[in-house]
């Protein structure tokens, strides 16, 4: 089997986290192939056009899932976009892929972002039943920002797969905002390479598992150049026998000079059949740099439940609020103010099941 | 961002001349490099082994060649078993003074320091030299308090074969991984250790393992059984001259610790820059027993050392305290493993590691909570100081948590010497110069003093900082 989400350091196999398992493997396409899903420009901001020819720039970049996930991405997408941004552009594109029972959304999504330009993507993923697989690559040149913000709503009978490739070049900044809040099989993996000086890599996740889900996570930044930055922080919840991987690496190059990198991951574990594996790495080939990770795993501050409580607040809502409180600031970051309260309902009613 | 400090450090290598003395090899004997089925039976019938040890050896065997060279750690292209001598057993029996010790095996282990520290604060210590145990002694009054310490293969073949054949790898089963397979064939010397219940020794034991022999494998057995509400500190030193050729020390440490007991298992490993380390060291704890382990990794080309806790009894615990220093052609790859396996278990890893001269030093952890393990908490910590770019760290835990009634916590950090610290040291009037050399000291300071005063020292002599601040 070809690998999905291979961590860049190899550790001990028996922990079975060096890749993704079988539970995360892509699901074989039908002989007959699957139908297309609804892929939606919601909205094109005025300034840049969407078209289907990928920029040259992006075509080699690599994603977290690793080659073997984006080449089968790549070439099973039903659907391509493309989009070179020049100047400033201030309102989001808005994207919605939506699936449904046989139908598959193979998203192929590119961005070439030249020097000083700017843009917001939000990328929605709805549907209760079928497959949602993205590929999203990005070039950044010198001095560009892109934000990207995945939003994902889909139901618990959906296989998800998801990978994000960018490429900085000087100064440049990608933001990168992961919301993961259903789906059967989640496995997502982003890389970022910060290819020269002051380049920047800021990506918030939020993840929650319940039923029996099985979420998958790979995420990577390159240090290169000098004074690269990464800054990754990833809040989870799990409930029921949902089973979570989290690989998240930092990779100080030699060269990378006054670099720094931070990860930290904080878990809630809700329920006693979950299974959380965090693997936080950094790998470091320069004497100059500040890398730091931290990871934390437990049940709800039961401290803080018992203040809410005798504040009169009950523990069904105590324990909402305290969940909410750790995906509100990843919430905060989805650049529309409409979307950003429907994740937040939609939070609420997810919260209210586990 | 960061503040990043301009001045550069110099951070000595470790001086190795008293290791690397060494002496004329004259074995009493010594199979054919290689590893055969011929050679495991040699060194078999060389021992006089019972015959499940002789059937276990070759089923070791077995083993090992289905067994693959793990992919994920440092390269071990280098080790070519057709080159390793896997027994050699030097020109003496074993002794229980040190008079009776052959005057080259006894003035290497004098210069070594083992003797003296036996005078001065041991209950009781072995030395092993090549494949063989050469010395062996226990202080009267641990004895008498029923106090078992004596070279494994005796044991074998006395009173205690049923205890050994009921615990011998069973905690680390061939099975394990390769080199454990290589050991279960080819395994020779080491202690046996059974503290009975109840039993405080209050002074530590002690086993020192030399290996002499270029070309030579060295795979020494450290059985420890310790029975219920009793406590043992048991220190483990080792070294080797440096030779042109490959080493290889595939070691074994089984601990069991009984309920309510706690063991102690310190290690300075000092091995020669051609070693390769692939040891494995596994302890098993009882109802609220604990098992500590303080661990130093210094020499050696290349190591694989992960000490392993399995807290299989209600509210056990583990503590794993290390350093490792790599400098110039080293790579070592060093952490800890445990795995939670009853209710209320606790673990604490806290390391620090240096790297320096094109060394690697790299962090590796396993933590695994199974769903037995409600209540259970642990934190690992490891910090790596960077002294120059041709140098390298990773760090490379993994938690794997399967009880919601778990609390884990995990950090790390890597970096080189803060400029704020020494910006601060320096306000209170010291020099740059010592102000760095202070933090660097500071840094391994927790570990020296999980140390007996003896090896703290030896650790320090080890480390030899020297810091000479660059300044302006």
């Amino acid at each position: 089997m070809e690998k999905v989400n291979a961590i860049p350091s190899l550790t001990w196999h028996r922990l079975r986290v060096n890749e993704a398992s079988e539970k995360g493997a892509f699901p074989p396409v039908p002989r007959r192939g699957w139908g297309a899903g609804d892929v939606t420009l919601v909205k094109v901001p005025r300034g840049i056009t969407v078209d289907e020819d990928e920029p040259i720039a992006c075509e080699e970049l690599e994603s977290g899932l690793g080659q073997y996930g984006d080449r089968l991405i790549s070439e099973n997408a039903n659907s391509r976009w493309a989009v070179t941004v020049e100047k400033k552009i201030k309102n989001p594109l808005i994207i919605e892929d939506s699936v449904a029972a046989g139908c598959a959304c193979v998203t192929c999504g590119s961005v070439y972002a030249v020097a000083g330009s700017a843009l917001k993507i939000i990328h929605i993923f709805r549907g209760d039943e079928g497959v949602s697989q993205s590929l999203t690559r990005i070039y950044l040149e010198e001095g560009a920002q892109v934000e990207l913000c995945e939003i994902q709503l889909l139901g618990a009978a959906v296989s998800r797969h998801c990978g994000v490739a960018a490429f900085g070049q000087a100064g440049s900044q990608f933001r990168y905002t992961r919301m993961e809040l259903g789906g059967a099989v989640t496995v997502c993996g982003a890389k970022a390479v910060l290819s020269a000086r002051s380049a920047a890599f800021d990506m918030a996740c939020a993840y929650m598992g319940t039923g029996d889900e099985y979420l998958d996570f790979n995420d990577v930044a390159n240090h290169i150049g000098r004074e690269t930055g990464s800054e990754m922080h990833v809040f989870g919840v799990l409930g029921g026998t949902a089973d979570k991987i989290l690989r998240g690496t930092i990779d100080f190059r030699p060269g990378a000079g006054r670099s720094v990198g931070h990860e930290s991951e904080s878990v809630i574990l809700m329920s006693p059949g979950v299974r959380n594996r965090t693997v936080p790495l950094i790998l470091c080939g320069e004497e100059e740099v500040e890398g730091q990770h931290a990871a934390s795993a437990g049940r709800l501050d039961e401290d803080a439940l018992y203040y809410l409580n005798a504040r009169g607040i009950s523990p069904e809502e105590a324990r909402r609020l305290m969940i909410e409180a750790g995906f509100r600031p990843v919430a905060d970051r989805i650049p529309d103010a409409k979307l950003r309260d429907e994740v937040l309902e939609e939070l609420g009613r997810r919260i209210a099941s586990l | 961002m960061a503040a990043f400090d301009t001045e550069k450090t110099v951070v000595a290598d470790i001086d190795r001349t008293v290791y690397d003395i060494k002496d004329k090899v004259d074995a009493a004997y010594e199979v054919s490099s290689g590893l055969t089925e011929e050679i495991v039976r040699d060194i078999s019938r060389e021992k006089n082994d019972p015959d499940w040890m002789r059937d276990f050896r070759l089923k070791s065997l077995e083993i090992y060649e289905k067994l693959p060279i793990p992919d994920w750690g440092p390269s071990i292209e280098g080790l070519d078993m057709k080159n390793i001598v896997t027994y050699v057993r030097p020109k003496t029996g074993m002794s229980a003074t040190w008079a009776q010790v052959p005057e080259d095996i006894k003035n290497t282990f004098e210069r070594l320091g083992i003797p003296q520290a036996e005078r001065s604060g041991l209950a009781g210590v072995g030395a092993q030299y090549d494949s063989e145990v050469v010395y062996h002694n226990v202080r009267k009054e641990v004895e008498d308090q029923g106090v078992v310490y004596t070279d494994l293969e005796s044991a074998l073949k006395g009173p205690y074969e049923g205890m050994i054949r009921d615990h011998f790898m069973h905690l680390v089963p061939p099975t394990d991984h390769k080199f454990a397979a290589l050991h279960g064939a080819v395994w020779s010397g080491g202690s046996f250790v059974y503290v009975p219940a109840g039993v405080s020794v209050e002074i530590p034991l002690q086993s020192y393992f030399r290996l002499n022999a270029p070309g030579a494998g060295q795979f020494e057995h450290t059985l420890i059984i310790v029975d219920k509400n009793a406590y043992l500190h048991f220190i483990e030193g080792c070294s080797a001259p440096k030779y042109n050729v490959a080493n290889l020390h595939a070691g074994c440490v089984e601990i069991f610790v009984g309920e309510g007991s706690r063991v102690r298992y310190s290690t300075i490993e000092n091995w020669s820059k051609n070693m390769y380390n692939l040891n494995t060291k596994r302890a098993t704890v009882g109802k609220g027993g604990t098992i500590e382990w303080v661990s130093g990794s210094f020499g050696s080309h290349t190591s694989y050392l992960y000490p392993m806790s399995i807290l299989a009894g209600e509210k056990s615990r583990m503590e794993f305290t290390g350093i490792t220093f790599a400098g110039a052609g080293q790579e070592l790859d060093t952490g800890a493993k445990v795995l939670h396996a009853a209710p209320g278990t606790s673990s604490h890893v806290t390391t620090k590691s240096i790297a320096r001269d094109g060394g690697v030093s790299n962090f590796r952890s396993s933590v695994v909570i199974s769903e037995k393990a409600a209540g259970s908490k642990s934190s690992v910590s490891c910090e790596s100081l960077m002294l120059d770019s041709r140098s390298r760290s990773d760090t490379i835990p993994a938690m794997d948590i399967r009880t919601d009634k778990a609390d884990v916590g995990h950090e790390a950090k890597i970096g080189r010497i803060s400029e704020d610290a020494v910006f601060y040291l320096m306000s209170r009037g010291l020099s740059e110069e010592d102000a760095k050399a202070l933090i660097v000291g500071g840094f391994a300071e927790p570990i020296a003093k999980e140390l007996p005063l003896e090896y703290a020292v030896e650790m320090n002599n080890l480390i030899h900082l020297e810091m000479k601040g660059s300044i302006g």
